[in-house]
């Protein structure tokens, strides 16, 4: 196990600095003059080819990727064009932000998400499993501005009691992360009742639980206790793919709640043309998304003794 | 807050309004006025909330270049005059008073010996100078260093070879000499832009790269405007607070806390549930609903801004063919993409200056829609009824609301026989693009830095800007020799007369189609009084105050 750990970290450097390069080299290819945009137009040209020479960008595009991957392997992924900030400054600041906005989205996801679904499982072919079945369809549906925007509108300004957008300052407050969170992982919400749904019919079958039952034990400890545990090895496995998705899809909810984390500051470099942040940001979510893929596959063997890596 | 059943017919009815709404989604010289009760007394205190589109970039005077950090930057600080919010006249600021010498090229700074910095100590001449060279030196890499241009020694320091402008002298502790090159009438007007803001330099040398970035301190912040800076939560807010010992009028709000946004609905959903006094711009589509939503709330603001379509002057078919120009004038109706697809929120243009900037001639006679008018001048460009005539590129940036008038104005332009492509493009290439002259005809939007006639015309109608400014290549001896005259007459009616006779000039040759001065929509609490907000777009925090 230890031999496939160490082997999956070292394969973590290519793909890694091909993401690198991917990104570096897409945003050579963008369109557009960056000097032009961080100068405006009453700069002379002759400025403008001074600051393109001071900034490397008059070099080859391979010298200007070794440098950057030089300097990021150093912690610098240089500065914002536009606010003049450290890209890492600004990657520490924003990074809790998005954390706790993901991290809310998975437990509302996951909590409400795996209940419904053993519910909807326990009852098959009821109202109840019915209207999961339509929940769970609305749910892949609906599109994620849209219930951001109701939410705030029921929530903020009808009935005033969670805030509407923003982070609320330093520190972490909760309240600021419920309607957020809630129009992030809706979409998690349905698909995790579905999987646990499926998972939970199929594990439900089995002879053991049939066992079980014919033992006498109680319809809850059967599907709490036994049904469930080996019904949420699906779910648990795909719960860290999913916490990287709703890392990496928090650009269009902390954009319209205002929520200062990495995707709001992506959307924004992204529209101001900041390379060096929109370079920073799209590193930081590969490696979130390798790093958790990693972590998946070791909790396999955990989780399923079955599996075994060489 | 409504209560019992009514509370859920308004949550069925926002249900279906949203999605109604999001179903059809889809700026100088005089001032508007967000005056709500003139003759109550101002009462001192609370935090005006200030809904604010999208994080200012800077606020390093330095970088002051795009409105919010402008907004944010000049509460801040101070620079040696000011305008007046209403008329944008130019008023003593920092100096209190200058004389010019005879020639007119010298002038002398007196400046106030009561002003002091936000950390308590006192302003003197030497902070104008250090703030000065700083701004004008080549490391700077400033965008916005163009007020100090006209001075002796500029050009020095900003290419390196210099560190200090010879045109500027310290006489004593509370006066500085200025020397310009040649007569310059539009150069104190100028000196309002809050890029030559004078600031602790002290303090911004020890914060280094971070001065004026969020990480900023109000240790390392200075100035002496009426405000003080309190904290930057970067993409979140920025807090300002009164300056007890401003020199000036002290400010009646204690705070002002500028909330950032980058999703004007989610900013209206604010103020619609009370956390905001102000809004700073509405949701595209919604305006006219917002207005009803919100009567006597809104302020329509004209804006020291005009949009144009340029032409290349130095390109087929445009290059010496004025008929054609005209044609294409003549043939284009902004006044019903005014009434559909900007809501109403823009005025019609005239020519190169906006209505409401010093010098603007009302009774300038630029072409206005008469298809008529507009196949007789494509006939005599060559071109009868379009033909022989290439499609024509239009270039624009993209957006939403561009997109939309761009495709309007094919529309028109098809109605008379001519046949334009549209090229939408990314704003950095859009920007080299027409630098370069690489488009045939596109679309200009020039906001101005200060409200003087020569911030439009001397710099986007003159030769020496031509791939810069002047990215429709124009030129005419004629008007060039009137924008040298203009910028070193002193006497103002003469000037303005001056830069009426260019606009007439600059009309005649055509070299753009002037559609639109926009307006812009702004949100008001209840509680607000005496906002103004001026032509140059900037919302004047001291002298705002909120009732009780």
């Amino acid at each position: 196990m230890i031999r496939f750990i160490i082997r999956r970290i070292f394969q973590l450097i290519p793909v890694l600095l091909g993401i690198s390069m991917l990104t570096f080299g897409m945003m050579s290819l963008v369109p557009g003059d960056p000097v032009a945009l961080m100068l405006g137009q009453h700069i002379s040209h002759q400025t403008m080819d001074s600051v393109r020479q001071e900034l490397g960008l008059d070099l080859p595009f391979l010298n200007r990727y070794l440098n950057y991957l030089w300097n990021a392997l150093h912690g610098d992924f240089g500065r914002s064009y536009i606010q003049h900030q450290e890209v890492s400054q600004m990657l520490l600041d924003k990074i809790p932000v998005t954390f706790r906005l993901a991290v809310a989205a998975s437990a509302i996801a996951i909590t409400f998400g795996v209940l419904i679904g053993v519910l909807s499982a326990v009852r098959q072919y009821s109202f109840w499993d019915t209207f999961t079945t339509f929940f769970t369809l609305i749910g892949l549906s609906l599109p994620t501005f849209w219930l951001g925007m109701v939410l705030q509108l029921v929530f903020g300004v009808i009935f005033r009691i969670l805030p509407i957008s923003g982070s609320g300052g330093e520190g972490f407050h909760l309240q600021y992360y419920i309607l957020p969170g809630f129009a992030l992982g809706f979409a998690s919400m349905a698909m995790y009742a579905g999987l646990t749904r499926s998972s939970m019919l199929e594990v439900l079958g089995e002879d053991y639980i049939r066992t079980a039952r014919a033992k006498g034990l109680s319809k809850q400890v059967v599907v709490f206790k036994h049904g469930m545990k080996n019904a949420l090895i699906p779910v648990s496995t795909h719960a860290g793919m999913d916490f990287a998705s709703l890392m990496g899809g928090t650009i269009l909810i902390e954009t319209i709640f205002s929520l200062p984390g990495i995707g709001y500051m992506l959307f924004n470099a992204i529209s101001r043309r900041d390379y060096p942040v929109v370079q920073g940001v799209t590193l930081f979510l590969a490696l979130v998304f390798v790093v958790v893929n990693l972590l998946v596959d070791i909790s396999y063997a955990f989780l399923n003794p079955q599996i075994r890596y060489d | 807050m409504l209560k019992g059943k009514g509370r859920w017919y308004l949550v069925i009815a926002v249900l279906l309004s949203v999605t109604l709404i999001l179903s059809g989604c889809g700026p100088n010289a005089a001032l508007t006025n967000g005056d709500k009760t003139s003759g109550a007394t101002p009462v001192d205190g609370g935090t005006f909330r200030f809904g604010m589109i999208s994080s200012p970039s800077a606020l390093e005077p330095a970088f002051l270049e795009e409105i919010n950090g402008i907004q944010i930057g000049k509460e801040l600080y101070d620079g040696l005059v000011k305008y007046d919010p209403s008329s944008l006249e130019v008023m003593p600021a920092i100096a209190e008073k200058w004389d010019y010498s005879a020639d007119k090229k010298v002038i002398k700074f007196h400046i106030r010996h009561d002003v002091k910095f936000h950390d308590g100590t006192s302003l003197k001449a030497q902070d104008v100078l250090e703030v000065w060279n700083r701004l004008a030196a080549k490391d700077t890499l400033s965008p916005v260093a163009f007020p100090l241009e006209p001075i002796v020694g500029f050009a020095e320091v900003n290419s390196g070879e210099a560190k200090t402008i010879s045109g500027l002298k310290k006489i004593d502790d509370y006066t500085i000499e200025v020397t310009l090159r040649e007569k310059n009438a539009a150069f104190l007007t100028s000196l309002g832009h809050p890029a030559v803001s004078i600031y602790k330099i002290e303090s911004a040398l020890k914060a280094g790269k971070d001065f004026g970035t969020p990480v900023a301190t109000p240790e390392t912040l200075i100035g002496t405007g009426a405000f003080k800076f309190v904290k930057w939560n970067s993409d979140q807010d920025v807090t300002i607070e009164k300056f007890d010992d401003y020199y000036g009028t002290k400010a009646h709000v204690d705070r002002v806390v500028y909330k950032i946004f980058n999703d004007e609905s989610t900013a209206l959903n604010e103020f619609r549930a009370g956390n905001l006094d102000y809004v700073d711009m509405l949701p595209p589509g919604q305006r006219n609903s917002i207005s009803k939503e919100f009567p006597d709330q809104t302020i329509n603001q004209t804006t020291l801004t005009t949009q144009f379509i340029g032409f290349n002057l130095t390109k087929a078919p445009f290059k010496d063919n004025v008929n054609l120009r005209k044609a294409i004038a003549y043939a284009l109706d902004p006044q019903s993409i005014i009434d559909t697809v900007l809501e109403g929120n823009s005025t019609l243009s005239n020519g190169p200056l906006p209505s409401t900037m010093p010098g603007y001639d009302k009774d300038l006679k630029a072409p206005k829609f008469d298809p008529a008018k507009a196949k007789e001048y494509l006939a005599l460009a060559g071109y009868p009824h379009g033909k022989g005539l290439a499609p024509i590129q239009y270039a624009y940036n993209f957006n939403q609301e561009n997109q939309k008038i761009a495709e309007a104005f094919q529309g028109q332009l098809k109605e008379v026989g001519i046949q334009i492509e549209l090229r939408n493009m990314e704003w950095g290439s859009y920007v080299k693009a027409m630098q370069s002259g690489e488009n045939q005809m596109f679309r200009v939007n020039w906001v101005a830095d200060y409200p003087d006639p020569a911030n439009f015309l001397n710099i986007l109608y003159s030769k020496s800007q031509w791939g810069m400014n002047n990215v429709i290549f124009y030129s005419n001896p004629v008007v060039e020799s009137l924008l040298a005259q203009g910028i070193e007459e002193t006497d103002t009616t003469k000037r303005m007369d001056i830069y009426k006779k260019i606009q007439e000039l600059v009309v005649e040759d055509q070299p753009a189609v002037w559609t639109f001065n926009p307006n812009y929509l702004r949100l008001l609490g209840k509680k607000v009084h005496d906002l103004t907000i001026s032509a140059l777009d900037h919302k004047d925090m001291r002298t705002v105050w909120l009732s009780k």
